[in-house]
């Protein structure tokens, strides 16, 4: 079910009242309603594939185990290489094996050869990307040492099902979430008033930003050759704008649902739009899964021991698999190769882990400068977007075409005000918030209770107002 | 956490009594112009039209898609054009149309090819809209659970417009959408000598999701309760841009398979004899210009009275 659905809102109280109120200081119960609760949410999307994700969780919790109790080094390894080749196995079949059978068949067609391979006819199972990521985590902090398995079934099934970030996370840490479900959970009346907020700003980042952008991105990428090179900026734009909204929408109403529940969930954006540099940029954008990245593939490479060249190389492997992982088609591939690209330079020169603090903090302008600097991170980004958008990179390369085209000083066609409206006030609460956890944290946190909760409404009304225009959230497709 | 409940209930109270309130007040001003409030004109064609009568059934490719007088010249029927809206859903217009039907009617029913794909059948917005801005119980008493599934999303942005400042004062008349835009048989007239000002958009697809098949359950069904009643149900096809029809021609193939694979059903004609040159089109591919009605109605004339002839019902 969708976190913007009526089943989810009835879902959502339903589970609450009985997670604080049936379950109550009970621990063991509470941990058992979370894992009803994040299999029927899982069921709604496809009761199908419910069997993989438990066959999941019994594998990475087994092997787990296995390794904790092995008496050998080569025995830890076996386990260890198992559970990894039937997650990654179960993830190259389901997401990658029809993009390789297909990119063979058309490269040895190049060369004179007509291959015809069996593809799969079988739907991408959600969240298949981020629960596998989950278990990968947590086998090989096992047997990294960094951590012990969890005896508890139950409590690793939660780990690895928790509902809010179950199709689209945040890829969550053994070492920071599984504590947290170990241990009793107080409800702490500030915290739940928190995540309702949090809701409330994801839903309006999802409902009335992204879905309303998508609207206008999906017109020009669907219908590339009849509209100007002006027209193609602003789809561009708009789909940075979607994107954004859809994704980091979803993780806002996720750590708000967490929080309901006495659960805090890793923050996956922080203002990634505000960022300086390329470098900040991947700081702040799905920071779940950079840092999984970062940590299990990066680190083990060498990461940025080595010299440059293994800076270099290391890098560039990171954001290739970043892309892939996102899905299978060479523009995933594209994105994540450009975006190695905007990198370099600061890899190459040592200058990555500049702007570390966010941008004009303390202040409420940025300087000059600082514009800049965001708008050209903001604008690299964008044109990385057009090849994570197009559905080829023949369309990629005509969208590119077509900004370059002489219509690009033409007045941009199609454009709904209301709209630009609802992002120029957007951009504004989020700057304003951009040294908060989410934008609404605490703004109007000083204000008389009518005019905060006044402003809740509005926000709440903009959300039913626009709800009907619904576009799927983008990362459920990985 | 009782405060906490408290609080959030206390919250919630204001805009759930916005809903309330909403979905009961009466139509506003602006709804009562739409072209949605035809229903009690075409309800009352239904109910008071005399025998023999032919009913068309569809959503605005009918409306704006069909001149229903050649009917009544050449076959000598008095003819009803029910078309409203396709957002209404093709279950509707089945369910709303059934109680009028009465023995020697003639149906023919068009519905548009998006009706099978997805779950645009049930309606949506255009069907909240006209169960209560026509205040009518009998809609929303004959409404499917799956119906009221695609409504609910709506109700808030429903209730909230009741109290819209625009819905009430500046009204602009969209001539051609508006409930005065229909002849007396229901036939939507007044966008004949108009030339559409935007840009013509062709469909690449019929997008909505996949085929729908309880809707070809459901035209069995409803065409057994037609039979039984005495009347005769002749399943057509909507005039759809040559253009949208080539793109769109897999899932259009498929739409005709499965209607005349529904045992006992009358299909009449063929899609692609419905697939209208370009410039038939008035501003989307399902409505027409004077020239693409006339067009049109031209060929359904001719499938009609084939098919009448063939079941011994001319005389």
């Amino acid at each position: 079910m969708l976190f913007n659905s009526l089943g989810f809102a009835i879902f959502l109280p339903i589970v609450f009242l009985l997670y604080w109120f049936v379950a109550k200081r009970n621990l063991k119960l509470q941990n058992i309603l979370l894992l009803v609760s994040s299999y029927y949410f899982y069921a709604c999307w496809d009761y199908r594939f419910l069997f993989l994700l438990v066959f999941s969780t019994l594998l990475d919790y087994y092997t787990g185990l296995k390794m904790q109790d092995a008496k050998s080094e080569p025995l830890k390894k076996f386990w260890f290489w198992l559970s990894i080749s039937v997650n990654l196995g179960f993830l190259g079949v389901f997401k990658y094996y029809n993009f390789f059978a297909e990119s063979l068949a058309a490269s040895l067609s190049t060369i004179g050869f007509e291959a015809n391979f069996w593809t799969l006819k079988v739907i991408l199972p959600v969240g298949i990307s981020f629960y596998t990521f989950h278990g990968l985590s947590y086998v090989i902090d096992i047997y990294k040492g960094r951590i012990k398995p969890e005896r508890n079934f139950i409590d690793y099934s939660v780990f690895v099902s928790f509902f809010p970030l179950l199709v689209a996370g945040p890829i969550e840490r053994a070492t920071h979430l599984l504590p947290q479900i170990q241990q009793k959970r107080v409800f702490i009346k500030a915290n739940a008033i928190d995540g309702l907020r949090q809701i409330l700003w994801g839903l309006f980042k999802k409902i009335v930003i992204a879905d309303n952008c998508a609207e206008y991105a999906n017109m020009v990428f669907n219908n590339s050759g009849e509209y100007s090179g002006s027209t193609h900026i602003v789809a561009a734009i708009f789909f940075a704008f979607q994107i954004y909204g859809d994704f980091s929408g979803y993780s806002d109403i996720a750590l708000g649902t967490a929080r309901l529940f006495g659960i805090d969930l890793l923050r996956n954006f922080a203002y990634p739009y505000f960022s300086r540099d390329i470098a900040e940029f991947w700081r702040r954008w799905h920071i779940s899964l950079s840092t999984w990245f970062r940590d299990y593939l990066y680190i083990p490479l060498g990461g940025s021991k080595g010299g440059n060249w293994m800076r270099v190389r290391n890098t560039f492997i990171i954001f290739l698999v970043s892309g892939f992982w996102h899905g299978a088609n060479w523009t995933f591939i594209a994105w994540g190769f450009l975006n190695a690209l905007f990198i370099m330079p600061s890899i190459v020169f040592g200058t990555n882990r500049n702007n570390l603090e966010t941008v004009a903090q303390g202040k409420t302008f940025a300087s000059i400068r600082e514009i800049g600097n965001i708008l050209l991170t903001f604008a690299m980004s964008t044109f990385a977007w057009i090849f994570f958008r197009s559905k080829d990179m023949a369309s990629a390369f005509h969208f590119i075409g077509e900004i370059f085209s002489t219509s690009v000083f033409s007045k941009p066609q199609n454009i709904r005000n209301e709209i630009v409206w609802l992002m120029v006030g957007f951009v504004i609460i989020e700057w304003l918030g951009r040294e908060q956890k989410y934008a609404l944290e605490r703004f109007g946190m000083n204000w008389p209770r009518p005019f905060r909760w006044a402003f809740y409404y509005l926000i709440l009304f903009l959300v039913f107002e626009y709800t009907g225009v619904d576009q799927q959230f983008i990362y459920f497709q990985f | 956490m009782k405060l906490f409940l408290r609080k959030t209930f206390l919250f919630l109270c204001i805009p759930m009594a916005v809903f309330i309130i909403g979905i009961f007040l009466p139509a506003t001003p602006k709804a009562k112009q739409s072209l949605l409030m035809s229903k009690f004109t075409k309800d009352s064609l239904l109910l008071h039209t005399k025998k023999p009568r032919i009913i068309f059934i569809a959503g605005s490719s009918m409306s704006l898609g069909l001149y229903s007088q050649p009917f009544k010249d050449s076959l000598h029927l008095n003819p009803i054009n029910t078309g409203i809206h396709g957002g209404l859903g093709a279950f509707y217009m089945m369910d709303d149309v059934i109680d009028y039907v009465q023995p020697g009617d003639i149906l023919v029913m068009a519905p548009e090819y998006h009706q099978f794909y997805g779950d645009f059948a049930y309606g949506g917005e255009e069907l909240l809209r006209a169960a209560f801005d026509t205040s009518s119980p009998r809609v929303i008493m004959n409404l499917r659970w799956e119906q009221f599934k695609k409504m609910y999303g709506f109700v808030p942005k429903y209730s909230m417009s009741k109290f819209m400042p625009e819905q009430y004062f500046h009204l602009t008349e969209n001539d051609f959408y508006s409930k005065d835009a229909f002849n007396k048989y229901g036939d939507a007239v007044l966008h004949w000598d108009k030339k559409f000002e935007g840009k013509f958009e062709p469909f690449k697809m019929i997008d909505g999701g996949a085929f729908n098949h309880e809707l070809i359950t459901a035209f069995d069904a409803f065409n057994k309760t037609v039979k039984a009643k005495g009347a005769t149900l002749y399943i057509s096809f909507p005039p759809f841009e040559e253009q949208s029809y080539e793109s769109c021609k897999s899932q259009i193939d498929y739409v005709e398979k499965e209607l005349r694979s529904i045992p006992g059903i009358t299909v009449i004609g063929t899609a692609e004899r419905y697939a209208m040159p370009t410039d038939c089109a008035f501003d989307t591919p399902y409505h027409l210009n004077k020239k693409g009605v006339f067009r049109r109605t031209q060929l359904l004339l001719e499938d009609v009275e084939k098919q009448m002839k063939t079941d011994g019902l001319m005389k």
